[in-house]
Parts: structure tokens; C-alpha cells; sequence
């Protein structure tokens, strides 16, 4: 009866889906079905007094109206849906790149160079990860008020005669923000990638004549290509979905993001409209999420560390 | 972050371009970006600390040393003002239930998923994964929409923070153990039955062993990340109960920062440092002989 | 570090399309359980009884006497105070700490929790889904009223709690929006207008031809901060046109809309009601604010900064007599009030002569008592000489006009110009 090869067989078929039962219903229950509700909102109506929101749960009484008012807001140039979406597009966008920027050299010192420090480096780049990131931004807050550290030290340096107001709408305080407050988990998959990557790979490329620059681009960067995407996608989803930086860094409608919308919406008799909107970001995101799944094995990725 | 070098004497400033110039040690400038990281992330952080022991009300100007912001006098000090305290107390309540709800389950789930080959894992493994890579505002809009419109009787607040936080925590445990899992393999389990176990037993007296470090660094994980978790706590909080300190920053630095709130804020920090850093190193002991072992193989 | 050899995907694709499509074949069998579910909702007490037809739209000359339905009766005479805590529902720093901490300490140390909100929107949505978590509501804005009371969302007051509103509630205020105040009973009056620094501003504001433009005028880009919630920032709109601040009509709300959106791009606005403590760090040269607000600018002041630095004006008292807001904000008691005792006896409190002159002290937003008057305010040095243009006087209240009570409909339509003009930021 016993058989080495399937754990399973010594207990009745019950016994590991039990084990699995609890969290699979907390997560039926607080994530499945919070996600068909926000279909229910956003092809629901309103609540006739309070404007708030009236779910519908039935599809065949769907009410599209919400919806298509949605997806025709963001094809019609100039919109405000429109504006916020391709902004933080925009923003997501060059914030990745920063971080893939910032993040992949000091990944790849970590991994190669720092020897006798690399575990004074690992807590110094994991740090961030428990320090609080609204604490992160609140520090920038005040670093960047009109009398705060950034202008002092700039007019110091005379590069700015009078102190400029960082935080009054500048898209470049929002994107600083955002790599200041994502580059971490960037660094983590690109560390990940790069240390697994052996040194003598390396060394065979240097042996067979191929100089540093070389080596790198030949046999480095292709090896670590799937530790760029991944750390790509897992810095760009959270972005797209990032409305609190904005609001603390500048909070004008010049910067407002995707999110500030959905937010913004979601308490209003825009309830409905909110919710597809959180549909849309959903459906632009799903191939990037799917492929993160697909592509990287989260479980080993995390097991590493 | 340059400031230092224009104070730097010019002969040392020679050296230390020399230094960089160096072509034969591209890992400098390497060294010098790694430092420059580090120090443009930790720096403001380290000065926001520094600010919660400011003598003074100011954010931006340092007007000498003082506790006042902690615990003295002041009203507004972390441990006087009632608001504050209790944004301390509702994370620190609301992180533990977190860890008390989405360790156990996750650490069932991940033994489950370990074991059970079923088709019902894989789908709901597929769920679990996905939650854990959901942007979280279409989590935190979802949840509070369900307990506005839907699970009425549970309704926003401290309850289904604790439910849609415990969720939202699940795959950290379920990823971690799993890990371990794998890295352990069944043959100690297997060995204890062949030497006569119960099936329950080997697991409570050889598998939870084997997992504890791996349910250890759960449960700092997920007590460090529920207790800076944001966006679901914010949508799910109502009133000023269920206010945490993320919460309390979040809307205080729109306002009116004093320095008690960097006092608040470094509490947490704190906090989770010590808690990650015990975590680390018991989950070193209780690794220690596996390591010893892997070394003389 | 594990084997390359073990890094094969957990998954592979066949299986993983499998598995994304169990999913969602699950999804769909869910509809039915959920409708179950809200179906149950609709019959909850949480509102949405009354229809929008049966809305009625108070104004001065249509006003309304709000009906106590069969079940709806206010609570028995004579009852004790409940044990708390009091949950007040407000704007940040609307009731003074210490003011609350006294009425504590006088019902026998009952706790007291403040919980804020940013806009009336936010209020009404917070209401609608948790309104049995707060005992009373301080700033219910008159537009608000009919709805909260006609969707059930809050209780029809008894007076006998409430001696001293009776005796000392102060004249000509008027209560077309609640006639005979079944439901609700005022607490502070105020106007909104501009404030500016004077120091950094050459413009004489209150004497312009049109105070509105200031808000528009480049010269103050990114330093023009605007009041927010919808019906503020439309306000300033209709109002710089010569419009009514409750306009229904689409053509109109729509040319509003349009100058807004400009003023928006070329001014950069910021939406905020915490002027005061922005001061410090000279957020912002002007500021459409209201006039209660003077006063807590005197406890911000930076260092070098005078309260004389600051002026106010109100439009129709400018040279140019544009229309201006003038309101006053109501207290009400929540439906499902575990502490409505308590709620009254706060009231009665905070219209005691003694604790209304205290509260305002601090709170510098004038309270709607017969006690108070404009000279001993400043003669007993509750009130700087320099801010007495914050006390709104009897001839000024037929100057002003109120944000009212709008159908549904052009609610929405408000709040959702509001969202294109902020972008939700």
C-alpha cells in the first residue's frame, strides 16, 4: 500500500483538499467574487436618491451604458479618461525604464562585484521593502517643500536662484516619486537572475577572448533577459495601479493618474463608470500579468532569497 | 546628494578621481553608483527619523534634539495624542489578526498544493497567484463595493480590513512554504512512517519542524507588509476607528505634518526592522545544521 | 541557489490556458448566488426607500417640512446618556479638542471619536454605507439635508434634549430646507470667498470688477488653490458668469465647464479646504475658502508672517457686488445612532452660550447662537480686531445665495464636471 511515489496514497482522498479548503474559500469569497461585483457595478445602475451604487448580479440585465460612456470617453481625443490613461502610460513607461536603469547596475554589482559587502548591500537594497513607502513619500514631502532640503541645497549649488515648487504639479516630481518608490522590487528578480547566472559561463567567455563589454552583452544581458521582464512587469503593474503618489507629490489635473480617476470615482454617483474603469485597466494589464505567471515560478523566484 | 564634495580637500579630491578614472577597475564606477543607491534611498528616510526628534514643529528646518514628538508634554506627541494612538494600536491589531488568519491558511494551502495533485489545485493555485499580482486598487475598489453592497453585515471597518487584508496576505505564506517544500523533499516524512509513524504524526512531529523557519519568515513578512499595507486598509476604513498608520500619514501629509507623525512612522519602521531581523536570524539557527550539512557534502 | 535543470516552469502553457479558463467558466455560476444575495440588500434599512420622484428640492420660496414616517420617531423623552463613545462625523478640526474633551468629561468621561471627511460627496457615500457607525453628523450642508432625511439615513431629532437650541438659537436663520427642523438644527454660519496674501499680492481682490478672475489670472499659476467638492468649484464658475450656483441647465453647465477645464490647464489648481496649514510652507498666494477658516490661520502662522498679511473679501461687498455663498451648516443625529442621547446632549452643548464662545474661540467658524454678537467677540479677545470681516451680520445673510438641494440627475452631471476639471487628483 505504501508508495513512495505519491505522498497522497497513505491518507483518504479527502484529507489534502481539506487542507486547501480554507484559503480557497477566503480567496473565492474576498477576491472572485469582489471581482464579478465590480462587473455588477459597472454594468449596474444607481441608487435613484444617493447616486450610489445599485449592482446588478443578473448578465442578462446588464446595462451597458456606463460602460460603452467608458470606452467612448477614452477614444475620443482630449477626454479626461483618455488623458489620465495615456499620461500614466507615459509615466509607467519612463518610470520602468528608470528603474531598469538604476535597479540592473546595482543588481549586477551586487551579484558580481560585492564580495566581502554583498551581505551589507542586500539589507541596504532590501531595506526599503519593510520601510513604509507612504513613510518613503512623506520624507520626499518634506525634502521638497519650497524651504525643504532639495531647494537648499540646489540654491547652495546656485543652480536655482529662487526655490522651486516641486511639489505643485511637476510630472517629473510624480515619475521621481514613482521610481524612488519601485526601483526595490525591480532590483530583487534582476538580482535573482544575475546571481544565478555561473561565473564560469563568464570566465568562458573572457577565456575564449571576448572582452568585459563583450561578455556582457553576449552572454550577460541574454541571460538575464527574463529577469529584466519580470522585473519589468512586477514594477510597472503596481505603477499602473498607483494613485497615492500623485496625490501626496502634486495632486493637479496636470499629473492626475488612472487611478486618481477610479478612486476619485468610486465614492461618487460616477460609481459605475469607476468600475469599468477599473475593468479596462484590468483587461489592458491582463496579458502582462498572465505572462509573469506563465513566465517566472513566483515560489522559486521568492525561495531564493 | 553631492553636497559633500565640494568640502572635500583638493588632494583627496584628486585621489578619489584617480581613483574613478582608474581603467582598469570598471567596477568603480559600479561601487560609486551601488553607494550613490544606497544612500539616495536610505538618506531621506534616515532624515525623516531624525526630524521626529526635532525640537521644533517644523518638517524642513532642524531646531535642536528633543523626545517631544515621542511621549512628553506635547499633546501632539505619539503617545498623548489619541488619534496617533490609536492608529498605532488599530496596525498593530490589524497586522497581527492578518498574520493569525493568512499564515495558517496559507501553510494549509501550501501543504495541500504540495500533496494533493488534484485538478481542483491547480485552479485554485492559478487564483492565488493572480490576486497576488492584481494591481491593488482593483482589489481594494472590488472589496469595498462587496462589503458596501454585498456582505452588508460585515460592512466597511475593522472586520473587513481583516478579511480583505488576510487575503490579500495569503500568497506570501503559500509562496514561501511551498519553496521550502520543495527544497525539503518527502523522504523524512517517508522515513518516520517506514519507521512506524501515524501519517499525522510524521506530519506534526517531522513536517511542521521541518517548516518552521519557512513559517517563521511568514510570519514577519506578512506582519511587515500588512502593517504598510495602504490602499485596501484606506478603501475598507470608514471612520476614524479603523484608521492605520499609513492612513493617518497619508492624510496628515496632505495637512498638516507635525514631527509626532515621523515619530508614528518610525515606530513602524522600527518595528518591522526588529521583527525581520529576528526572523532572519532564527530562521538561521533553525537552518543552521542543514546548511552545516550541505557544506561537508 | 537551486539547478538550472530545476527551473523548468512550474506550469506549462496547455495546462495554465486550462486553468485561466476554469475560472472563468466559474464566474458566470456565481451571478446567481450574488443576486440571491442583493436582493436580500434592497429590503435593508440602508436607504434608497424613497424614489427620486418623491425627492423634494427645497428652495426659500418652495420650502420643505421633511416628514417623520410611522417608524421613523425621534428617540423617548427623559433617557440617560449612553455610556459612548460619542462617534461624531466632520470636517477635520470642526469641533474644537478641547470643547469635545469637556463634553466628555461632563457626561462622566465618555470617550469621543472624530472621524473626518474630505468633501459633502464623500459624506453622503459614507453615510449611505456606514451611517449606523456615527452618532451625529456636524456638517450636513443644506443641499444635503432633504436627501439624508428622506433616504432614512438619519433621525428625526426631539427638542426636549435640546433646551438651549431653543432658547438660544439665533434669529433669521432661515429653515425652508427643514421647516419647524424636524431633522436638523444649525450650527456655524459662513461665507465663502478669497483669501490672499497681501504681502505677496499687489491686487486690491475685494475691489476688482470681477473677484472671480483672480482665481484665473496667470500670474498665480500653481499658487490659485480652490475649494474641494463639486459643488464649490462649480460654484466659482456659475458664479464668475453672473449664474445661479444650483443652475440645472446643460448649456450653461457646460459653458462653466469649459471655462473651468481652461482655468484648470492654464492655472494648475490645487482642491483643498486646509489652507491654514498650508501656510507655512507658502503654498499658495490666493485661496477660495470660507470665512471661518480666518481664524485658525492666526495658530499657523510661520515665523515673520503677520495675520495682517492676509486679507479676505467677499464678492457681493466688493465693488463689483457679484453674487457670493453664504451658508450654515447643520448638525444631525445618524439613523442607526448607538449613542442618540449622547448626539442631542452634544448639541445642547455646543449651544450653551459659555461652550459656543469657547468652541469658537479655537474654531474661529461663528456659531448660530442669539449670545453672540460681533463686539463682545472682539471686546473679550475671542477674535483678533483684524479678522472681524469673518463675522457674518445680519444685513449680510439676504446678500448671499446657497448651495441647494439638485435633482439627481444634475448631481451627477456636477460631479461628474468635477471629475473632468480635478482629473480625481
Amino acid at each position: 500500500m505504501r508508495k513512495g511515489t505519491d505522498g497522497g496514497a497513505w491518507f483518504p482522498r479527502w484529507f489534502w483538499p481539506s487542507f486547501a479548503a480554507p484559503a480557497t474559500i477566503w480567496l473565492f469569497l474576498l477576491f472572485v467574487v469582489p471581482f464579478y461585483v465590480v462587473l455588477s457595478v459597472a454594468f449596474g445602475t444607481l441608487d435613484p436618491i444617493f447616486l450610489t451604487a445599485k449592482p446588478v448580479f443578473n448578465p442578462v440585465q446588464w446595462d451597458v451604458t456606463a460602460f460603452r460612456g467608458v470606452l467612448g470617453n477614452l477614444l475620443t481625443n482630449g477626454s479626461i479618461e483618455q488623458q489620465t490613461l495615456v499620461r500614466t502610460f507615459v509615466y509607467v513607461a519612463i518610470a520602468t525604464v528608470a528603474c531598469l536603469l538604476i535597479g540592473y547596475p546595482v543588481a549586477y554589482f551586487i551579484a558580481r562585484h560585492a564580495r566581502r559587502t554583498k551581505a551589507f548591500f542586500l539589507i541596504a537594497f532590501i531595506a526599503p521593502f519593510w520601510i513604509s513607502y507612504m513613510m518613503r513619500m512623506f520624507a520626499w514631502v518634506n525634502l521638497l517643500q519650497p524651504d525643504g532640503y532639495v531647494n537648499r541645497i540646489l540654491q547652495f549649488f546656485g543652480v536655482f536662484g529662487e526655490p522651486r515648487l516641486w511639489l505643485n504639479g511637476k510630472p517629473s516630481t510624480v515619475i521621481m516619486g514613482l521610481i524612488y518608490g519601485y526601483v526595490p522590487f525591480m532590483i530583487l528578480p534582476l538580482f535573482g537572475t544575475l546571481d544565478r547566472i555561473e561565473r564560469s559561463t563568464i570566465e568562458a567567455a573572457r577565456d575564449l577572448g571576448a572582452g568585459q563589454l563583450r561578455t556582457f552583452s553576449r552572454v550577460t544581458l541574454p541571460l538575464s533577459k527574463q529577469g529584466i521582464l519580470a522585473g519589468c512587469i512586477i514594477v510597472a503593474l503596481p505603477m499602473f495601479g498607483d494613485y497615492f503618489t500623485q496625490t501626496l507629490l502634486a495632486s493637479t489635473r496636470q499629473t492626475a493618474m488612472f487611478g486618481n480617476l477610479i478612486v476619485n470615482s468610486i465614492e461618487t454617483s460616477l460609481v459605475n463608470a469607476g468600475a469599468a474603469l477599473v475593468i479596462v485597466m484590468l483587461l489592458l494589464l491582463i496579458a502582462p500579468m498572465l505572462y509573469y505567471l506563465r513566465s517566472t515560478n513566483v515560489a522559486r523566484e521568492l525561495a531564493e532569497r | 546628494m553631492s553636497a559633500g564634495l565640494g568640502m572635500v580637500r583638493p588632494s583627496a579630491w584628486r585621489r578619489f578621481d584617480a581613483w574613478v578614472r582608474n581603467p582598469w577597475a570598471q567596477a568603480r564606477f559600479l561601487w560609486a553608483g551601488a553607494i550613490a543607491y544606497v544612500v539616495w534611498t536610505i538618506v531621506p528616510v534616515v532624515i525623516a527619523v531624525a526630524f521626529s526628534f526635532n525640537a521644533g514643529k517644523a518638517q524642513t528646518t532642524w531646531q535642536g534634539f528633543s523626545l517631544n514628538r515621542w511621549y512628553t508634554q506635547d499633546v501632539n506627541s505619539v503617545f498623548q495624542d489619541p488619534e496617533l494612538r490609536s492608529a498605532l494600536a488599530q496596525s498593530f491589531k490589524l497586522s497581527a489578526l492578518v498574520v493569525l488568519i493568512a499564515v495558517p491558511l496559507g501553510v494549509a494551502f501550501a501543504i495541500a498544493l504540495d500533496r494533493w495533485r488534484g485538478r481542483g489545485a491547480g485552479s485554485a493555485n492559478f487564483v492565488m497567484l493572480f490576486s497576488f499580482i492584481t494591481p491593488e486598487i482593483a482589489i481594494g475598489v472590488g472589496l469595498f463595493l462587496t462589503v458596501t453592497k454585498v456582505l452588508t453585515s460585515v460592512g466597511l471597518g475593522f472586520k473587513s480590513q481583516v478579511l480583505g487584508l488576510s487575503m490579500y496576505e495569503l500568497a506570501y505564506p503559500v509562496i514561501i512554504v511551498r519553496a521550502r517544500l520543495l527544497s525539503i523533499g518527502k523522504h523524512y516524512e517517508e522515513a518516520a512512517m517506514d519507521l512506524g509513524a501515524s501519517p499525522t504524526r510524521a506530519m506534526r512531529r517531522v513536517l511542521l519542524p521541518l517548516l518552521s523557519p519557512a513559517i517563521l519568515a511568514s510570519v514577519a513578512i506578512v506582519f511587515a507588509s500588512s502593517i504598510d499595507n495602504f490602499v485596501i486598509s484606506q478603501r475598507l476604513c470608514a471612520s476614524a476607528a479603523c484608521q492605520t498608520i499609513p492612513i493617518v500619514i497619508y492624510s496628515a501629509a496632505r495637512r498638516s505634518p507635525l514631527p509626532s507623525l515621523n515619530a508614528l512612522a518610525s515606530l513602524t519602521l522600527f518595528t518591522s526592522t526588529i521583527l525581520i531581523a529576528l526572523a532572519f536570524v532564527a530562521y538561521r539557527r533553525l537552518t543552521a545544521g542543514e546548511r552545516a550539512a550541505v557544506g561537508e557534502a | 541557489m537551486s539547478h538550472p535543470k530545476d527551473r523548468h516552469p512550474l506550469i506549462d502553457r496547455r495546462e495554465f490556458m486550462r486553468r485561466a479558463a476554469a475560472a472563468g467558466i466559474a464566474l458566470p455560476s456565481l451571478a446567481a448566488i450574488l443576486a440571491a444575495c442583493g436582493s436580500s440588500d434592497s429590503t435593508a434599512p440602508q436607504g434608497g426607500s424613497a424614489s427620486a420622484a418623491g425627492l423634494q428640492l427645497a428652495r426659500p420660496d418652495a420650502p420643505v417640512t421633511l416628514a417623520i414616517a410611522g417608524d421613523d420617531l425621534p428617540i423617548a423623552d427623559g433617557l440617560n446618556p449612553e455610556s459612548g463613545p460619542l462617534k461624531i462625523f466632520g470636517y477635520a478640526d470642526y469641533i474644537w479638542k478641547k470643547v469635545r474633551n469637556q463634553f466628555g468629561e461632563s457626561f462622566g468621561g465618555v470617550p469621543i471619536e472624530y472621524t473626518v471627511f474630505d468633501t459633502p460627496d464623500e459624506m453622503v457615500s459614507k453615510m449611505q454605507s456606514n451611517g449606523a457607525d456615527f452618532d451625529l453628523i456636524v456638517t450636513v450642508t443644506m443641499d444635503n439635508i432633504g436627501k439624508l432625511a428622506q433616504g432614512g439615513l438619519i433621525q428625526p431629532l426631539n427638542h426636549s434634549y435640546l433646551p438651549n437650541v431653543e432658547s438660544n438659537l439665533a434669529s433669521g436663520i432661515p429653515d425652508f430646507y427643514d421647516v419647524g427642523r424636524a431633522y436638523s438644527v444649525p450650527y456655524v454660519i459662513f461665507t465663502t470667498g478669497v483669501a490672499w496674501r497681501n504681502d505677496l499680492i499687489g491686487d486690491d481682490i475685494a475691489n476688482m470688477e470681477n473677484p472671480y478672475d483672480i482665481y484665473f489670472d496667470t500670474k498665480y499659476t500653481g499658487e490659485a488653490h480652490l475649494l474641494n467638492g463639486s459643488r464649490d468649484l462649480l460654484a466659482i464658475g456659475l458664479l464668475r458668469k453672473g449664474y445661479d450656483p444650483n443652475e440645472s441647465d446643460t448649456t450653461i453647465l457646460d459653458e462653466v465647464k469649459q471655462d473651468l477645464l481652461e482655468g484648470a490647464d492654464t492655472m494648475g489648481w490645487k482642491y483643498d479646504h486646509v489652507d491654514y496649514t498650508e501656510l507655512s510652507s507658502n503654498q499658495w498666494k490666493v485661496h477660495n475658502t470660507w470665512s471661518g477658516q480666518m481664524a485658525y490661520y492666526q495658530y499657523y502662522l510661520p515665523k515673520g508672517l503677520d495675520i495682517t498679511a492676509l486679507s479676505y473679501a467677499w464678492p457681493p461687498q466688493g465693488a463689483g457686488g457679484q453674487s457670493g455663498l453664504l451658508a450654515h451648516d447643520l448638525f444631525a443625529i445618524s439613523k442607526g445612532a448607538a449613542n442618540p442621547v449622547l448626539a442631542h446632549e452634544m448639541i445642547n452643548f455646543l449651544y450653551d452660550p459659555t461652550n459656543a464662545i469657547t468652541n469658537y474661540s479655537y474654531e474661529g467658524y461663528q456659531p448660530t447662537v442669539a449670545s453672540f454678537n460681533e463686539e463682545s467677540a472682539v471686546k473679550d479677545g475671542y477674535l483678533p480686531k483684524s479678522l472681524t470681516y469673518t463675522i457674518v451680520t445680519g444685513d449680510m445673510i439676504p446678500l448671499g445665495v446657497t448651495e441647494l438641494e439638485l435633482a439627481p440627475a444634475v448631481n451627477q452631471l456636477y460631479q461628474q464636471i468635477y471629475q473632468e476639471v480635478t482629473g480625481g487628483a
